[in-house]
């Protein structure tokens, strides 16, 4: 009974954090999975090169390398959460806060599907299907798009409530506890690295709106340009940013509900 | 046919359909220095990650960091490894 309480007691403490923060943590932690999925993706050219007719290599670098910003956007559209909230200003965001991240996050899946999907269709084979799959990832391209805008928005006017309510003499939070946040930092890093996807987003939707002869996808250097670089610049800014308060953040409010269940 | 052209399993009527599409995967021949070097840059940048973390001890994610460890450096010499030999096979058979 004792060892089975002071499991229990451990369990609940440190080890096994609940599948909802499990789940977040993972979320914060996956800069390096991101890393790794582009890693793969470039291992795939490197396989074309070999052989430029496999199927395999095409597939395995065209869909990892397609898919790799939309992780980073769930990501970033997470840190927006988990930032109102470290800040203490749930009253303040555009959208309620339990809306938040599940809305950007979800449409963020089904972007992720739609591209991984219609990149899956292309495998295929047959010339029907590749269009078929040209088609669909342009759609998951256009969602994308769309919540990326809608959530570079909702950030501005979160940052617009919070610079009118910092100005205020009393601090943002009731308690004042967590003001210490650099949040204007986080904003700004979140803006640019936003902004960052955004471009890769528009010339990958140009890219195959052009279709299989157009002029971006005949030149490799725009690949290189334009998808590798910038997120080699994404993936940079999160090293050197990584927002690590927002971290502290989420301890002491585990430490609040751990005081709740005592 | 010209080179480059992609003629998967079809039939002669959706190969000749191929043709008139000018379906390609690749329109140049990808880049093997840019190709390593991006693996290069992303295989630092996951390490690098991967340090951050552990620099936090964020001791929930040691299996997957131990995993993101042993993972990172070895898909360059795997994918090179099935590369050659899907390459030497594919040179008797138009479909792996």
């Amino acid at each position: 009974m004792c060892v089975r309480e002071a499991g229990l007691a451990t369990c609940s403490l440190r080890r096994c954090p609940d599948l909802t923060r499990g789940f977040f943590l993972l979320t914060r932690h996956v800069g390096w999975w991101w890393a790794l999925v582009q890693t793969l993706g470039y291992c795939g050219r490197i396989w074309s090169h070999f052989d430029r007719q496999a199927i395999g290599g095409f597939i395995v670098q065209a869909i990892l390398i397609l898919i790799a910003p939309a992780l980073y956007a769930a990501s970033i559209y997470m840190i927006l959460g988990r930032l109102i909230s470290a800040v203490g200003a749930e009253h303040l965001s555009p959208v309620p806060l339990q809306w938040l991240t599940k809305i950007f996050v979800a449409a963020d899946v089904v972007s992720f599907l739609l591209q991984a999907g219609g990149g899956g269709i292309q495998a295929g084979g047959t010339l029907h299907l590749l269009q078929i799959g040209e088609k669909i990832i342009i759609a998951g391209l256009f969602v994308q798009i769309a919540f990326f805008g809608f959530f570079v928005m909702t950030a501005v006017q979160f940052h617009r409530r919070l610079l009118v309510h910092a100005s205020r003499p009393l601090s943002l939070s009731s308690t004042g506890s967590r003001t210490t946040v650099p949040w204007k930092k986080h904003l700004y890093v979140l803006y640019t690295v936003s902004s960052i996807i955004l471009i890769r987003s528009i010339f990958r939707v140009v890219e195959y709106l052009q279709g299989n002869s157009g002029y971006l996808i005949s030149h490799e250097l725009f690949l290189y340009i334009f998808d590798t670089l910038l997120m080699v610049l994404v993936m940079v800014i999160f090293l050197i940013f990584y927002i690590d308060d927002l971290y502290l953040g989420l301890t002491s409010e585990r430490s609040g509900d751990e005081e709740k269940a005592k | 046919m010209a080179q480059g052209n992609n003629t998967i399993g079809l039939s002669p009527d959706q190969a000749a359909a191929a043709a008139a599409f000018d379906f390609q995967l690749y329109h140049y021949d990808p880049s093997l220095p840019a190709a390593v070097v991006a693996v290069a840059v992303f295989a630092i940048l996951t390490a690098l990650h991967i340090l951050k973390i552990l620099r936090h001890r964020s001791l929930y994610f040691t299996p997957f960091v131990v995993g993101g460890l042993c993972t990172s450096p070895i898909p360059g010499p795997v994918i090179h490894v099935c590369a050659r030999s899907w390459a030497s096979h594919m040179l008797s058979s138009p479909l792996p």
